[in-house]
């Protein structure tokens, strides 16, 4: 598999003002995104997402480390000739139309105006932007906006899709959409690099995720692999279960709810609900089901970020 | 220019157009032009004269205001609005960048010059004047001040916040047109102690009187086409050192 994103030691300091201390956006990132994949690159507010987004678009240089795109600096225009790229919140030049701006970017992007005439319309239908095709984009709700990117980032049918929330400011129908087209693009060999506060998103989208945590890697690896090495936890649902084994149900159970004559449970750990199933099923009651829960990327963010920052204030 | 500039500039020019605050500074400009009819009438010389003198001089201000008003700031609007994330992330260089932006400001400022001319030619048809030399010379004198204006609001906004390029950009304005005076304290030997200062000056400061017809086409005098041609090379050889400032400014930008 070829590398498409390869980004070694990158570090990048800001000085705010010219007497401010400097600010260390990041601090040794390095990671690869291989051809086909796609990535999740998460982390909390102010961790270096964006500033990492920067430099592998070239709006910014780094202080030191690498960054290769297509195996070529951002900084070299070639490099970004296989990029589309969807920015948080997106600005389009207001006065034009969805058509005049996708033969902007196309333009911008080496596409021959053919080229753009004939794939313009399709993108916009796409997007279910076809109706609005000749107004201007001014009067575009930011579900529109945010949908008019994503065909401005594939007007030129790049390798590698860089997207920043692509998912923020729609409504329900329009996520879906949006899924369905990062899914589509996928399936057709494209690259895709996501950004995403919305977890759940990530999880449906992408193979891999790199958490980034205060301009460091805090964890990557594939998302299955992730959640299968935290910790384990079983859902434990009985019924007439003797009072003894109860008491020792509810001295187990992060979670623990009584309905009727059913006991409900939620028990970490891979071996102390197992037993407890056995202890049910030995003192005459009935173990309706046994069902071990997996973690949601949601949690497992959670749980990350909590232990970066207590190690961090350790330190 | 290659594609991806000619489209920058596309792009600029249809921003510009449909921008209602361009509308604004177009009327003041044709405005000025139509209200010269009413100094015409209240002028004790020539009406014709005062018609095509005050009506030339608001076309020069107008290419002021338009610089100021639009250009100065129009690299800052496209870093705080983003867009220059959607057009720097392509395989447009910065370079390509400004040349774009810089093209297309012009035909804008261009087009605006020419509709205020347009009017002001009429107005003088209406007048019983007729249009000659002296009159196109000027207008294309004020096209040529147009293009270093541009070039200097963009610099200006490549280096500093919008109200500061357009300040700077007025200042140039002003000294453009007074660096004159700075060669006449030199000529009448009023401050001998001084002349040597005043000479580097006047060859550093800028000098938009060697693109400035309008005296010569109000008073009747010939123009005098050589002048021009040096004056055009003047303007461009300062757009093309204010462009490659800018392109310099604008390169070593984070965004």
């Amino acid at each position: 598999m070829n590398t498409v994103i390869r980004v070694r030691d990158l570090h990048k300091t800001f000085r705010p003002s010219a007497f401010g201390r400097p600010v260390q956006a990041l601090r040794g990132v390095s990671f690869d995104v291989t051809e086909g994949e796609c990535l999740g690159y998460l982390g909390p507010n102010g961790a270096g997402k964006t500033t990492t987004m920067k430099v592998l678009t070239g709006l910014m240089t780094p202080t030191s480390g690498d960054a290769l795109l297509l195996g070529v600096a951002p900084s070299d225009a070639s490099a970004r000739a296989g990029l589309g790229y969807l920015p948080e919140n997106p600005y389009f030049y207001e006065h034009l139309t969805p058509l005049e701006a996708l033969d902007f970017y196309g333009a911008l992007s080496g596409v021959s105006a053919a080229t753009v005439r004939e794939r313009a319309p399709r993108l916009l239908e796409r997007v279910r932007l076809a109706d609005a095709a000749t107004r201007r984009i001014r009067g575009f709700s930011k579900g529109m906006r945010q949908r008019f990117g994503l065909a401005a980032a594939l007007i030129h049918e790049p390798a590698l899709l860089m997207l920043d929330e692509p998912l923020s400011g729609l409504d329900p129908a329009g996520r879906r959409l949006v899924k369905e087209i990062i899914l589509e693009e996928r399936a057709a060999g494209r690259t895709v690099f996501l950004c995403s506060h919305v977890l759940a998103d990530v999880q449906e989208l992408c193979d891999r995720v790199v958490i980034v945590h205060e301009g460091q890697i805090a964890r990557e690896g594939t998302i299955q692999y992730l959640l299968e090495s935290g910790p384990r936890s079983f859902e434990l649902v009985a019924s007439h279960v003797p009072d003894e084994v109860k008491a020792r149900i509810r001295e187990a159970a992060r979670l623990y709810r009584e309905a009727g004559d059913t006991v409900t449970a939620h028990i970490g750990g891979a071996e102390a609900a197992p037993e407890l199933a056995a202890a049910v099923h030995a003192a005459g009651g009935r173990v309706l089901s046994l069902r071990p829960e997996r973690e949601n990327l949601e949690a497992w963010f959670v749980r990350v970020i909590q232990r970066e920052t207590e190690r961090g204030g350790d330190a | 220019m290659n594609r991806r500039a000619t489209a920058i500039a596309l792009a600029t020019f249809r921003e510009a157009v449909r921008d209602k605050l361009l509308l604004l500074v177009v009327v003041f400009g044709v405005g000025m032009v139509l209200f010269s009819r009413v100094l015409g009438w209240l002028s004790v010389e020539d009406e014709l004269k005062m018609v095509q003198d005050f009506s030339l001089s608001g076309m020069s201000l107008l290419a002021l205001f338009l610089a100021m008003l639009v250009g100065a700031g129009s690299l800052a609007r496209e870093v705080e609005r983003h867009t220059v994330y959607t057009v720097l992330t392509r395989t447009a260089t910065r370079t390509e960048f400004i040349l774009g932006k810089f093209v297309g400001l012009v035909w804008v400022f261009w087009l605006c010059l020419l509709g205020a001319g347009a009017v002001l030619a009429l107005w003088v048809l209406t007048w019983g004047g007729s249009i000659g030399a002296p009159l196109v010379a000027a207008m294309i004198g004020l096209l040529l001040e147009t293009v270093v204006l541009t070039a200097v609001a963009l610099f200006l906004g490549a280096l500093s916040a919008p109200a500061i390029a357009s300040v700077g950009t007025f200042a140039f304005y002003l000294v453009g047109h007074g660096t004159e005076a700075l060669r006449e304290l030199t000529a009448q030997g009023r401050s001998p102690d001084f002349a040597a200062v005043y000479s580097v000056l006047y060859r550093v400061l800028p000098n938009l009187e060697n693109v400035n017809f309008i005296n010569a086409t109000t008073s009747g005098r010939p123009v005098d086409w050589e002048s021009l041609g040096l004056g055009a090379l003047y303007v461009l050889l300062w757009t093309a050192a204010l462009l490659a400032g800018a392109v310099v400014m604008f390169r070593r930008r984070q965004f």
